[in-house]
């Protein structure tokens, strides 16, 4: 019979909680980042020149149809072997999060940009605005409320994404796991505090999304 | 031109191969309110939405404050002008819409004070002294942090209307202003309308509510496929219809009137 | 160019690999997704909360903790696990609760008037669900199906991480041994940009022919 001792957890467990709040950051930042990147390519596909469209296609499939893991080991591996290695592990990991999530994102923002009402940009022209005041007073604010749940999922989505990060040594919550039990082999103690952990994070973040979504998302 | 806030001369406008506009001639003198009434699809609606050019138009010419709209003239043809120089002209213009278009993401405020500090440029406390009296004056002095959905559908285009005049257009552009309202908004909205009309503005309705064109309208014009068939003061026009066609228009009214 | 034929058997392996971690956490997957499925949508409310807390709890947690618990967990409890077998299980369960979602968003878009009319001209249960619903669900449960497919075969490179020899692995090795980094790394992602491409094409056939509505 398995014998739980908790301990060698709970002793660690400020490690957990450091490692936790830094896959919460890395995804903020992934997400911030990929959604500059998935605007621009969202526009750019919506309204620019074809081969910005077919470049903005090309980036959307590939990025969306390889292994993130992949996508993690060309930028921390494989940049610095073509001279680029200004990246540390963990930005490495951000950057390469960032193009994975701008990919979906790109989408997302397509949708919500051709979602948003054609009477309300007329009203903007009625009134005057040109066409980056359209863009800026009525297509983007309007866009991001639509988008507000598909976002939501999508950081969600980040932030579990973020236990890969363990695999270049990143000292988030999955890879403060694997180090607990290097030294102390609790795995069955470890892992279901870890898993509930990422549980209870995943869970309250919806909450939270929820509640944005009461105060800002818009019922088309 | 002199004196005329706008000039159409020879109107086309093509959607494909169907022709919508096809020769509209209108000059509308400075506080004229012209009154469009036709059959739907006679082109009304989009006479008025090429006037501030929300659509082309491919032939004739259409002249703004002597201003010509869209286009620059280069050897006889059109040539489009760009998106700011357009926008520029279109502050001049004020637009209201059948669906009101509201922003909704601003407060009642602050729809009407987004042209004033983006396109107009005043500074913020003077915009927002002139919507506020604005607003006041379409009599919702009390919903000024009101956001449309909190709106009833009257008071969203009350507010849209301050929007649009706050700007202190050249000429206003009523699209079916009331269409879309429930029966007992509609008068406040008229209320609205007339007032605009008695200080002077110039305006062009397209409305189908006859007691309003014939209360408050100087010239009612009749348009039919495209083109318009016959215009004058209301008193004749509803009285003494020259053509076959504003006869058997105005027959479906007869009840109303 | 010759050092990628060098390496050719070792990532025709990896491939190998990859896809049958793939193909069995598809079809574990499916079959577990299918029964959850069923649970939360017709089972008695016992089931429906077991069935509902599975699909729930597999919405947050990242698969990689999955794997190693599994990996890792497994033999401190007793039960030996190799590698391959772990990661297979631990994909195959999550696989199975996004399958389970899928299936009872695919049932209960059918608005509710087929079942009524249904039950008017006399099915019973099993008849219904067969004549009626799963034609109709169909159409909307094979794209999400084959979204699922996609994510699956992406979610097979997380066994290198147990080092599992897939397609991940043989050119991790393969860089760590040549250093052509990049030369490498396009190799893995065309490979499984085909793979992915070919699967998201084929789910449009598929949906072409099936879509009633």
């Amino acid at each position: 019979m398995y014998q739980f001792n908790w301990r060698p957890v709970f002793d660690n467990f400020d490690l957990l909680l450091k490692g936790l709040s830094l896959g919460i950051g890395i995804a903020v930042l992934a997400l911030a980042i990929g959604s500059l990147l998935g605007l621009v390519a969202a526009f750019g596909r919506a309204s620019g020149p074809r081969p910005i469209r077919l470049l903005v296609a090309g980036y959307v499939e590939g990025a969306r149809n390889i292994p993130l893991l992949l996508l993690i080991y060309f930028v921390y591996f494989g940049l610095p072997l073509i001279g680029i290695s200004v990246l540390d592990n963990l930005w490495s990991f951000v950057f390469a999060l960032a193009i994975y999530s701008g990919a979906y994102l790109t989408e997302i923002f397509r949708a919500g940009i051709e979602a948003v009402s054609k009477g309300h940009i007329e009203a903007g022209k009625a009134i005057g605005l040109n066409r980056w005041q359209r863009i800026r007073f009525v297509t983007i604010p309007l866009m991001f409320r639509i988008v507000l749940p598909s976002l939501g999922n999508t950081f969600i989505s980040l932030f579990k994404d973020t236990s890969l990060a363990s695999a270049i040594a990143v000292p988030e919550l999955t890879y403060g796991a694997i180090r607990i039990n290097v030294n102390t082999w609790r795995v069955i103690e470890v892992y279901l505090v870890v898993g509930l952990l990422y549980l209870v994070t995943c869970y309250a973040i919806a909450g939270g999304l929820r509640l944005l979504e009461r105060r800002f998302a818009m019922i088309r | 031109m002199t004196g005329k806030v706008v000039v159409i001369q020879g109107l086309v406008k093509r959607f494909g191969a169907q022709e919508i506009l096809c020769g509209v001639d209108l000059e509308v003198p400075k506080g004229e309110v012209v009154v469009i009434v036709g059959p739907s699809g006679s082109g009304k609606t989009t006479l008025l939405r090429c006037i501030n050019f929300l659509e082309e138009y491919q032939g004739g010419r259409i002249h703004v404050d002597g201003q010509l709209v869209g286009y620059r003239e280069s050897g006889g043809r059109l040539v489009r002008l760009p998106d700011s120089v357009i926008a520029g002209m279109r502050a001049d213009v004020g637009m209201v819409f059948q669906s009101f278009n509201l922003f909704p993401h601003m407060t009642a405020l602050g729809n009407v004070m987004l042209g004033l500090t983006r396109v107009r440029k005043l500074p913020p406390h003077e915009a927002e002294e002139r919507a506020t009296s604005w607003l006041e004056r379409v009599g919702l002095e009390d919903k000024l942090q009101a956001y449309p959905a909190q709106l009833s559908g009257g008071q969203q285009q009350r507010v849209a209307i301050a929007r649009a005049v706050a700007m202190e257009p050249k000429v206003m552009l009523f699209d079916e202003a009331t269409s879309a309202l429930d029966p007992e908004l509609v008068g406040e909205v008229l209320g609205v309308m007339e007032n605009l009309a008695h200080s002077g503005m110039t305006m062009l309705v397209v409305t189908h509510e006859m007691r309003f064109a014939r209360g408050v309208g100087h010239r009612i014009v009749f348009m039919d496929k495209g083109v318009i068939v016959e215009q004058g003061a209301p008193r004749q026009i509803f009285e003494q219809p020259q053509s076959e066609r504003l006869t058997a228009f105005l027959g479906h009214f007869t009840k109303t009137m | 160019m010759d050092v990628v034929i060098a390496s050719g058997p070792l990532i025709l392996r990896g491939l190998l690999v990859t896809l049958e971690v793939s193909v069995a956490v598809l079809l574990l997957g499916t079959l577990i997704g299918v029964m959850g499925g069923l649970s939360l949508l017709y089972g008695a409310w016992p089931l429906r909360l077991i069935a509902r807390v599975y699909v729930d709890t597999m919405r947050g947690i990242p698969q990689l903790v999955l794997i190693f618990a599994i990996f890792y967990g497994f033999p401190a409890l007793g039960l030996q696990v190799s590698a391959i077998v772990a990661g297979i299980l631990a994909l195959s369960v999550f696989c199975g609760a996004h399958v389970s979602e899928v299936i009872r968003g695919g049932v209960d878009s059918i608005p509710r008037g087929q079942m009524d009319a249904a039950q008017g001209i006399g099915l019973n249960f099993a008849q219904r669900l067969r004549y009626v619903m799963f034609p109709q669900a169909l159409g909307r449960i094979l794209p999400a199906w084959v979204n699922t497919a996609v994510e699956v075969v992406k979610a097979s490179s997380l066994v290198s991480l147990v080092s599992v020899v897939d397609l991940m692995m043989a050119i991790q090795q393969i860089v760590g041994r040549t250093r052509e980094a990049l030369l490498f790394y396009a190799v893995a992602a065309l490979l499984y940009f085909a793979i992915n491409y070919t699967i998201s094409a084929i789910g449009v056939r598929l949906e072409k022919r099936y879509a009633y509505t």
